[in-house]
Formats: C-alpha cells, sequence, structure tokens
C-alpha cells in the first residue's frame, strides 16, 4: 500500500482512482510510490526536503484521450494531479509536485512534433518535446528555421513557454511567439483556443493568435486552470547572417555602463535578441570549481575573482548578443554596436573568431542561434553537492536598477555564506536577473541557509518593489503573497478563475499561490 | 540525507516493473539514446558539465564514460532512474526500459555500435 | 431590425438609480434625454436610426467613480456598457432599456510618458490625435500605431484587437500592463502592477502566474481603466511603398511573393493590400465613380483602377531604420515584387499628390490619420464591417475573395475589402456597404454580412471582427468540441461578474439583468 496519499484521500479510494487510471493507461504507466521508478518524480535540487515534494503516484497518458480520461477520474475520486512535460524545470521544482501526495500528469510521452510548417514557419509540439528532440526534428528534415531553446536543452518546449521561460535568438519571449493552445479541461472536455475553437479552422489556428471574443491563452500559463496538450509556436527563419559577439567588462561597477548603453539598442531592436550580462563566476564554472581556488565555505574574495578573470581571460561581467538580417544590415548594426560598447573604459569586444576553442563563449553562441546544450550546468561543479535554485526578479532595464539588485543580491548571498552567481537577462525593457544560488544539497546547514537566503530574498526584492518572473515550488506562495497591490486583487481574482475552471480544486493544486476556494499552503501540508 | 538512503536501497532492490525479460542489447540504438540524452553532459571535453567533473574527481581517462570498463549495465540503470549527486534521474516516460538496456550496452560495449555502422 | 419595437416587459433604469449616478458623479456627468442618447446610436449600422436607446449614458472622471458605479449597478440591477472596448451601443429594446453608457470623455488623461524606455500609460478615453501632440516634441518623437482614426481611442484599439501599419501594429503585443475595475469593485493591476512600488508595470508583461491581460480584450469581465502601451522611437528614416497588380488574379501571386517577406520581417510594417474598391472608398462615396446600381461591374472596377493610377490589388509596406539598411531590403523587396507580370512598384516619391497614398504612408510612418472622406462612406454611411482571419498564402486570399465577392454580389453590393497582413495571417477586412436611407438595403445587408460570417467560416475563415449586431453569429460558428471555448468564456464571465453588470455584444451569457 501506499506510504504517502494525497492529503484528505483515503488509501481505498486513491487505490480505487489509481486502479481506474490503471486501465486507462496500462499498468506500468502508473507509478506508485512504491515503485522505483517513482525516484523519477524527485526534486533533486531544491533546498528543502525530498520529501516535502514527493508524489504519491506518476501517471503518463500516451495521448490526448488519455489525459482526457485522467482528468474525470481524477474528477471523480477528487486527485490532485500535479502536470509536468518534460519534468527538466531544474531549479524551480523539476518534476515533482507542489505538495507531497499530489499524483504527477506525466505528459512526457506524448511527444510528438504534429507539424512543422515550413510555408509559413509554425510548429505544433505536442508536451513531451524537448529542445534537444525538437531540434534534432529539424534538422533530419533540413528546415529552414531555428528554434529558440532555453539553456536547459533537456527542457520542454511547451512547459518553457507556459511558465514564462525565455531564449537567446530574436525569439526569445516564448511566449510572444506562442499561437493556438489545446486545453484539456478539468471536466475531460477538450478545447482549442483562438482559431482553433472554428470547425475548419485547423489552418488558422497556429497563424493567428486571437480568434473572437476573450484572447484567454495566457491564463493557461504559470497557472492550475487547464491540462495544456498542445501549443502552436511561430518559428524563427534562418537569418541570411548572425554575427555574435561578446563585451568583457574589466569592472563590477561597469554594470551600470553597459546596462545603460545596451538600452537604447534593445527598444530600437538593433540588437532584436535577448542579450545578457553574465557575471564572471558564471562562465568561469565552465573551466574550474571553487575548490581549486578555496577551502572551506564562504564567498570568495575580490581579490580571487581578480586572479579567476585574469586566468580564464573573462571579465568581471561578460555580456553577449547578437546581430541577425541582411549582410549590409548587420554590417551597419555592427558599426553602431561596436562604438557603443567600445566608449566604455577597458572593455574588451571579441567576434566568433577571436574565441574559437573558448566552451563559455562557444554555449553561447549556440544558443543564440538556437542549439540546445547543457554547458550552463558546468554551475553545479562549482560547490558540488547538486544544490540550485534560481531567484529571478524584474526590474527596468536601466543601469540603476541593475546596480542596486546586485549589490542587495550579493549582500544576501554574503551573508548565507554563498557566491554571487548571476546574469542579467535584458528583453525589450526590463531586465531578468537571474541568481543561481549553488549549494550542496548533502549538506544539510548548507541547504538550510540556501532556503533562508532564497526567502529572505524575496522580501528583500519585494520592498523595493521588484517582484519574481517565476519561481521554485518551495517559494511559491510566498511570492504570490508579494504581488499583493490593492488588498491582493489580481490573486484573488485568479483564485475566481480558478473555481470558474476548476470547481474541484485537482488540477495542480498551489501552483504560483493559486489555491482552490478553501484551501491554503497549510491545509495542504 | 534521504537521497543517498534512497539510491542504497534502490540497489538491491529488482528494476522496474515493465523491463521485460533482459533484452539483447542494440548498441546502435544505445548510441542513439546517448547522443539525445546524455551527450550535453557525458561528451567530451570542457562545456559537458558531467565530463568535466568527472575528469576532476576521477581524471581524465575516466571522464569519457562511454567505453569504461568498470561501470556495470546494472550501476548505469540504477543511476539513469535515480540520479547521483548532480545528475538528475530519468523517468521510463523519458528513456523507456528497452532503451535504457540498449544505452547501458553502448556504454559498457560501444564498439558494437561501430560495428553496426556500414 | 424589429428588436426596437419589442414590447418591454421590465421597468426601466428606476429614477432612484440615476439620482445616486448623479450624486455620486454630479448631475452633469449623467446623460439623459432620447436626443442626447440618439447621439450614441449609428444610423449607418445595421440597426439602423430606430435602435433601441440605452437608458443613460454617464461619464466617470476618476476611478472612484467607476467603482461607485458598479456598486450602484450591483444594487439597482442595471448594466454597464464601457464604450471603450464594447463599441458601440446596441442591445435589444428590454435590455437597453436597463443599460447605461459608459462615456470614456472625462477619463482621457495621459498619466505617463516615460521617454526614456518608450511607453505611454493612458486613460481608456485617451485618442491618438491626444497623445500625438504630447509625443512630438521629444527627441527622437516616439510614434504612434494607429489602428483606427485619428480620434479613436488607444485603449479601444487594444481592447478590440485591432491592428495598425507601423512595426508596433500588433496593439495586443505592445500593450504592457492594465487596470480593470472588476464588477465586484476591485481594482485589478495585471502583471508587475500587483508589486507594490514596482517600477516594471509598463516595462513586463507576463508579472508572475497566469497572464491575464488578454482576456480583457473582446470581454466584458472589467472595467478597464488604465492601459499601458509601448511605443516606437522614431526610427532615422521610414520608406513607404506601394505595388500595383493589374488584375484580380493577381492577387495570388501577390500575398505569395509577400509571404516570406512578412515571415523574415523584411518588410516589419503592415502589409495591407487593398482592393481599388477599399482605396477608391478612402477618397470619395461611390457615387462620384460611378453612378450605377448593385455591385461594380468587372469593367468598372478595372476603369477606375485605371483613373485612380492603380492596380486592381495594391500592396502598401514601409521600411524602417538606417538609410544603408533599408536600401539593402528595398533592392530585395523592390526585385521580388518587380517580378510579378505587370505589377508597378512605387516609392513615395512616385505617388506624389495621390491622397489614398499619402494616408496609408503617414499611418506607416507613425502618424495618426483619418482617411481623406472619413470612414465608411462609399455608400454614403450604410456599413457592416467584418473581417477574418486567414493563413498569409496566395491561395488563401483567392479563395476569401471569391467566397465573399459571390456572396456580396449575389445580395447586390460591393464589397471594399483588404488584406492586412501581419506576422503570418491576414486578416481580411471589409465591408458590406449599404444606402443608409433604405430599410431594404439595410436588410438585404444585414443577410449578406451574415451569409459572409457563415461561408466563410465553412472555408475556415473565422470572423475575427464584427458589428455589435452581427457578434451572435460570428462567436456561433466557433463552436468545435463542442463549444467548448465559449463555454469556458461565459464560465469566466459568471463567476467575475455573477450580476451582469457588465455589459457587452458578445454572447456571454449576462445574467441577473
Amino acid at each position: 500500500m501506499n506510504s504517502i496519499l494525497p492529503k484528505g484521500v483515503s488509501k481505498e479510494r486513491f487505490a480505487a482512482a489509481t486502479g481506474a487510471m490503471r486501465k486507462v493507461v496500462g499498468d506500468p504507466w502508473v507509478i506508485l510510490d512504491e515503485n522505483p521508478l517513482i525516484a523519477g518524480y524527485m526534486d533533486t535540487y531544491s533546498a528543502a526536503p525530498e520529501s516535502s515534494t514527493a508524489a504519491s503516484a506518476a501517471v503518463c497518458p500516451g495521448s490526448v484521450e488519455e489525459v482526457q480520461e485522467i482528468v474525470r477520474i481524477a474528477r471523480q475520486y477528487r486527485i490532485p494531479i500535479w502536470s509536468i512535460s518534460t519534468g527538466k524545470n531544474f531549479a524551480y521544482g523539476g518534476p515533482a509536485p507542489r505538495t507531497a501526495g499530489q499524483v504527477v500528469l506525466d505528459l512526457r510521452r506524448m511527444n510528438r512534433v504534429i507539424e512543422v510548417n515550413t510555408d509559413l514557419g509554425y510548429a505544433i509540439v505536442e508536451p513531451g518535446v524537448a529542445y534537444v528532440d525538437f531540434y534534432n526534428y529539424m534538422k533530419r528534415h533540413k528546415l529552414p528555421y531555428w528554434i529558440d531553446c532555453a539553456a536547459n536543452g533537456m527542457g520542454g518546449v511547451m512547459g518553457n513557454t507556459l511558465d514564462h521561460g525565455v531564449g537567446y535568438t530574436a525569439y526569445g519571449d516564448h511566449l510572444l511567439m506562442q499561437c493556438g493552445m489545446e486545453v484539456v479541461l478539468s471536466d475531460g472536455s477538450l478545447m482549442r483556443t483562438g482559431m482553433g475553437a472554428l470547425p475548419n479552422g485547423a489552418a488558422s489556428w497556429p497563424v493567428y493568435k486571437y480568434g473572437y471574443g476573450p484572447y484567454i491563452d495566457g491564463l493557461f500559463t504559470q497557472s492550475n486552470f487547464g491540462v495544456v496538450t498542445k501549443i502552436g509556436l511561430w518559428l524563427m527563419p534562418e537569418p541570411p547572417a548572425f554575427r555574435p559577439f561578446m563585451v568583457q567588462l574589466q569592472n563590477e561597477d561597469d554594470l551600470y555602463e553597459v546596462t545603460e548603453k545596451l538600452r537604447p539598442l534593445k527598444i530600437n531592436m538593433i540588437i532584436p535578441n535577448a542579450a545578457i550580462t553574465v557575471h564572471l563566476l558564471w562562465e568561469a564554472s565552465v573551466y574550474t570549481t571553487k575548490h581549486e581556488w578555496k577551502t572551506g565555505s564562504g564567498p570568495l574574495p575580490q581579490r580571487t575573482l581578480r586572479q579567476i578573470a585574469e586566468k580564464f581571460n573573462l571579465g568581471m561581467w561578460n555580456f553577449y548578443a547578437a546581430l541577425y538580417g541582411l549582410p549590409e544590415v548587420v554590417e551597419a548594426n555592427w558599426q553602431i554596436v561596436e562604438s557603443t560598447f567600445r566608449s566604455i573604459k577597458g572593455a574588451k569586444i571579441y567576434r566568433e573568431a577571436d574565441r574559437k576553442d573558448d566552451p563559455s563563449f562557444n554555449y553561447r553562441v549556440r544558443l543564440m542561434r538556437g542549439e540546445p546544450n547543457l554547458t550552463e550546468f558546468s554551475l553545479m561543479n562549482w560547490v558540488g553537492g547538486g544544490g540550485h535554485i534560481n531567484f529571478s526578479p524584474i526590474s527596468p532595464a536601466s543601469g540603476a536598477d541593475a546596480m542596486k539588485q546586485f549589490h542587495m543580491i550579493r549582500k544576501a548571498c554574503e551573508k548565507y555564506g554563498f557566491d554571487y552567481i548571476g546574469e542579467f537577462v535584458i528583453g525589450w525593457r526590463e531586465q531578468h536577473h537571474i541568481l543561481m544560488l549553488m549549494f550542496n544539497r548533502y549538506d544539510a546547514d548548507e541547504s538550510r541557509r540556501a532556503h533562508d537566503c532564497f526567502a529572505q530574498l524575496i522580501n528583500d526584492a519585494a520592498a523595493e518593489g521588484y517582484g519574481e518572473y517565476r519561481t521554485n515550488l518551495h517559494f511559491m506562495d510566498q511570492i504570490a503573497g508579494t504581488y499583493n497591490a490593492n488588498d491582493g486583487a489580481l490573486l484573488r481574482m485568479q483564485r475566481r478563475i480558478k473555481h470558474a475552471l476548476d470547481p474541484a480544486g485537482i488540477l495542480s493544486p498551489g501552483k504560483n499561490g493559486i489555491w482552490p476556494l478553501g484551501e491554503s499552503p497549510e491545509t495542504n501540508s | 540525507m534521504m537521497r543517498r538512503v534512497a539510491i542504497v536501497m534502490l540497489s538491491i532492490l529488482p528494476l522496474a516493473v515493465g523491463v521485460s525479460a533482459a533484452q539483447a542489447g542494440d548498441a546502435a540504438r544505445g548510441q542513439q539514446v546517448f547522443d539525445t540524452r546524455c551527450v550535453f553532459c557525458h561528451g567530451e571535453g570542457l562545456g559537458h558539465p558531467a565530463w568535466q567533473l568527472l575528469a576532476l574527481k576521477k581524471g581524465k581517462d575516466k571522464a569519457e564514460i562511454v567505453g569504461r570498463s568498470d561501470l556495470t549495465p546494472a550501476y548505469i540503470k540504477q543511476v539513469v532512474r535515480n540520479g547521483y549527486i548532480e545528475m538528475p534521474p530519468f523517468r521510463a516516460s523519458e528513456i523507456s526500459n528497452a532503451d535504457l538496456d540498449a544505452l547501458a550496452d553502448y556504454i559498457t560495449h560501444p564498439g558494437a555500435a561501430s560495428d553496426a555502422k556500414p | 431590425m424589429a428588436l426596437a419595437n419589442a414590447a418591454t416587459t421590465r421597468p426601466g433604469l428606476s429614477p432612484a438609480a440615476l439620482d445616486r449616478m448623479r450624486a455620486a458623479l454630479g448631475a452633469d456627468a449623467v446623460v439623459v434625454g432620447s436626443a442626447a442618447l440618439a447621439g450614441y446610436l449609428d444610423p449607418g449600422s445595421l440597426a439602423g436610426p430606430d435602435a433601441a436607446r440605452p437608458a443613460a449614458a454617464v461619464m466617470p472622471s476618476s476611478v472612484e467613480q467607476v467603482r461607485h458605479l458598479l456598486a450602484i449597478a450591483r444594487e439597482h440591477r442595471f448594466a454597464l456598457w464601457p464604450l471603450v472596448g464594447s463599441g458601440r451601443f446596441f442591445a435589444p429594446a428590454d435590455r437597453a432599456a436597463v443599460t447605461v453608457i459608459i462615456d470614456p470623455k472625462r477619463m482621457a488623461r495621459v498619466l505617463e510618458v516615460n521617454e526614456e524606455f518608450a511607453y505611454a500609460l493612458v486613460e481608456p478615453g485617451v485618442t491618438y490625435a491626444q497623445l500625438h501632440d504630447r509625443l512630438r516634441s521629444g527627441k527622437p518623437p516616439l510614434w504612434l500605431d494607429c489602428a483606427s482614426l485619428a480620434a479613436g481611442s488607444l485603449a479601444d484599439d487594444f481592447i478590440n484587437r485591432s491592428f495598425g501599419y507601423t512595426p508596433y501594429n500588433d496593439h495586443v503585443i505592445m500593450q504592457c500592463g492594465l487596470e480593470a475595475v472588476m464588477p465586484d469593485g476591485s481594482v485589478v493591476r495585471t502583471g508587475m502592477g500587483a508589486m507594490p512600488r514596482s517600477s516594471s508595470w509598463q516595462l513586463f508583461k507576463y508579472g508572475y502566474g497566469p497572464y491575464t491581460d488578454g482576456s480583457f480584450t473582446q470581454s466584458a469581465f472589467g472595467i478597464v481603466t488604465k492601459v499601458g502601451v509601448w511605443l516606437m522611437p522614431a526610427p532615422p528614416a521610414c520608406k513607404p511603398f506601394m505595388v500595383a497588380v493589374p488584375r484580380e488574379d493577381d492577387l495570388q501571386r501577390l500575398i505569395e511573393t509577400l509571404k516570406p517577406l512578412k515571415i523574415t520581417m523584411a518588410i516589419p510594417s503592415t502589409a495591407v493590400v487593398a482592393h481599388v474598391l477599399c482605396d477608391a472608398s478612402l477618397a470619395a462615396p461611390r457615387a462620384k465613380y460611378f453612378s450605377g446600381r448593385g455591385p461594380m461591374p468587372a469593367a468598372a472596377v478595372q476603369k477606375l483602377a485605371g483613373d485612380l493610377n492603380r492596380g486592381v490589388w495594391n500592396l502598401y509596406g514601409a521600411l524602417y531604420g538606417m538609410p544603408v539598411g533599408i536600401d539593402a531590403a528595398w533592392k530585395v523587396i523592390s526585385g521580388a515584387f518587380g517580378g510579378i507580370q505587370g505589377a508597378r512598384v512605387y516609392s513615395a516619391d512616385d505617388r506624389k499628390g495621390d491622397a489614398i497614398f499619402e494616408y496609408r504612408a503617414q499611418l506607416m510612418c507613425g502618424v495618426p490619420a483619418t482617411s481623406p472622406s472619413g470612414a465608411g462612406n462609399w455608400m454614403g454611411g450604410g456599413r457592416a464591417e467584418l473581417a477574418q482571419a486567414a493563413p498569409l498564402t496566395g491561395d488563401d486570399a483567392m479563395r476569401a475573395v471569391q467566397i465573399v465577392q459571390r456572396v456580396a454580389q449575389a445580395h447586390g453590393f460591393d464589397y471594399p475589402s483588404a488584406f492586412i497582413a501581419t506576422w503570418r495571417s491576414a486578416l481580411f477586412s471589409g465591408a458590406v456597404a449599404f444606402d443608409p436611407k433604405s430599410n431594404d438595403d439595410r436588410k438585404r445587408a444585414n443577410d449578406c454580412a451574415n451569409a459572409i460570417i457563415t461561408e466563410m467560416a465553412a472555408a475556415g475563415y473565422g470572423t475575427v471582427g464584427a458589428p455589435p449586431e452581427l457578434a451572435e453569429a460570428a462567436a456561433a460558428t466557433y463552436s468545435a468540441h463542442g463549444g467548448t471555448l465559449w463555454q469556458v468564456h461565459r464560465k469566466l464571465k459568471a463567476e467575475l461578474d455573477p450580476h451582469g453588470v457588465i455589459a457587452s455584444p458578445l454572447p456571454l451569457g449576462h445574467r441577473g439583468v
């Protein structure tokens, strides 16, 4: 008998529900907690104990019809089901559910690229398509389009889009490039948004986003109002010319100037992709680990940072971006870009040929042309022990905000004994600041410090008006609580929408702080 | 920590349900799995985090796991299914049991894959 | 429409309700009286001059007043019809009697213009012309993407999802952050606006949790009181151009040539592919060109094209940026279109004195404009404007045109139309133009527009824009999968607005009123 059960569900009810689910998906695809395969549903990276998010079971449907059946069963038996697509949302919780006992609805088996339309430049994918699979599909069929992947090449095309993830080409705002969605609703019925609701509308579904009436695709992102089973996304045509580059900055304070110089280039779309300003240690981890520079814990001193920068020919900040388009346009824009960044004192500008065998530059270039890889995960070797959580506040793309956040976050990191390892991903007008909080998960004290550090950062950031765009399972409620203007009107509206679309409250309860009416983190722990 | 306990426990449990009796390995298939699921971390050289870590801990000759003689198929399968410290677990929904058999075959006997190539 | 004469079985708006609104807003902010209210109707609409009038119109000047109005509406059981978002008023007589229009005239403040980050935050009544006046002095000035008339409201075009003509043509994409008063009186700020003290409300669209802004477009879930819009900094240069093709069938090749240029963003503006009747209608009423009755025959259309020195189909687009970049793109673009047999490719210099071209060029270069003849005057003002979405392919364009031309001609109408190409689709926008003085014409126009909606839907071209009289017909075509999408829309409406205090033409199952 299962040792973990969903909150408030009896063993008998659970057994009846999972028994019914077995009949739908077949015995091997209902994985109870006595099955060793349940280990695959653990969050192996967070700072909190794994047991706090241990699933009672996982169910792996192989088709939309099976998803519909599973949802109906979950509703009938009142079983909470937590949807994952590829489950590779590392640093944010991976394949694990929000609370212990929830059943994971694992959509990874639904892994078909349903269509790539080369005439109009779009694709329709199922939830289980990983970036690497999508990329290989495009290569295998020699299609003249790029994909836009997250830094985690094993990540899911759909899952990343639904979680408001970003990539590094000119199509880096994944949600902006999404068009058309298919959703299984909490009663098991199927819905297609936009033109997909039109009988015979299949050809318009992935090319026109809005349809008629409210445009509701966004409701199904970072939420729990339905189970998304297909999305359409627009693909970037291979550009005639592509020029990636790096600007190496010698001082930490240069962050101010590089951000200020960048903003007009972004708003005017001279630089069309998500530009990034990456701190030294993020890139250094591709070559070295902390143990090579320091014994014991605690952040590295400035002196050591300088040594590392020198040894690996890196800057204290390293800025990457790329130009795309007709060769003449790229060349003209390059003149502007180069002279702009050249004016920063001490800045060194590198192009591809200048850093041919440099694995850190290389993986940035690959990301900027949509080639999946996992080089960024070299970060996991920095202290070792696997632990990492991402703190990701949003701010205006200004030098003052960048510096303020950098100092605020580094101060907290040092207080809790961690290195600051961060980057700024600059979008159209704002920037995502990503702190990679690295810790040894096998050290209980270090894990607790990491958890506490993160919790403090949320409050520190909120006090300055900075909110996070996405987060780890364990901090979803705390962050939702900081978006509390007008007496929490937005979250209250979201919870009412939850009630309208999932009255039984069975779909991913607690996702991003959205609990069914009458429930709360407390009633679920 | 709990995770370590889990690893030890699992090593004495039979492997996943749904595994048919050990299928004849298909090393070419195994290579394909390696190239799509493992190579980003376990490929050779810096830029591949697992290679980097193994090179540091065990030396460069052991950093490349393909062809290592000291890894058994059973061990490989257990690590894939449960993860290992920095490495995440891989579920049956992403690497099927049959594919995992083939992968273990390939890692332990990569020669078979190259023999199979024209 | 006979609806205006339907027997009123419910009492109208109570005097007490009116008194409370006067007390809350001031007496001069509450409009009653038949003559004044008639001003909110459009004699050129399908419903015509005899359409039912609303019970009143009100002009709140603050969010607080909007909240008051909602409280009064909840208590006195009437509905509010925001002109911004719901569009021109139209309701059957029994509903009209308990519906009060919210006129945005007094909520028309530009709350912020940020030149550094290139955005504005506006109230619902702010017009393009008004904001343009404020922006033109900037260095560099910020452009406006005008989707309707210079006198139109930015918020209204966002909520209606109208497209403009510059690279910022997609107003839903370029909108960032909004505020809405919900039926229960709570004031929701979306995205980063939900974070106290955030300075990123107009900078980051998605905030945390579900992205809900889209749910406030073409809906009646809340009354939108503020909208953030991203603005395009004026580029160093703007080069509008035109491509004219001589025959109806050349549309196929014209759209096929356009397609890769749009998908690669070689043409970053909206590409408008206008039929000559559409172009002509911008300049003057039909009577100036043609005196016959019924749809214009093909020969007359050909002659008109010649007289106006353009093709039967005419493409308008623009390039932006540094001159060197424009030159490089222009080589590619003029070469591609020049390869179409019979095509004529024009730059601005070639079209000097062409008021239609100049009007379109102005819009593409970031300046709000109104067409020389005003809108919709082809047959004296009577029109039912429709838009369908189609994939951006030559075959789809041809098929769509053939369907509407057949249906329009069978009903005795012209259908001046244009394809509005953005990203990967084209909105096929047109109007059944009728004589507003003829009830017979109006009835046939109604039948014609209904037939277009139905027949286009059957061919896979869903109607995405329709006059309020036809909203229900348009929505009904989205019936796949057991009609689940509109069921969800209605569930959302029922949850967020259980008393139905916000009205709209959409079939959202308003209850309580």
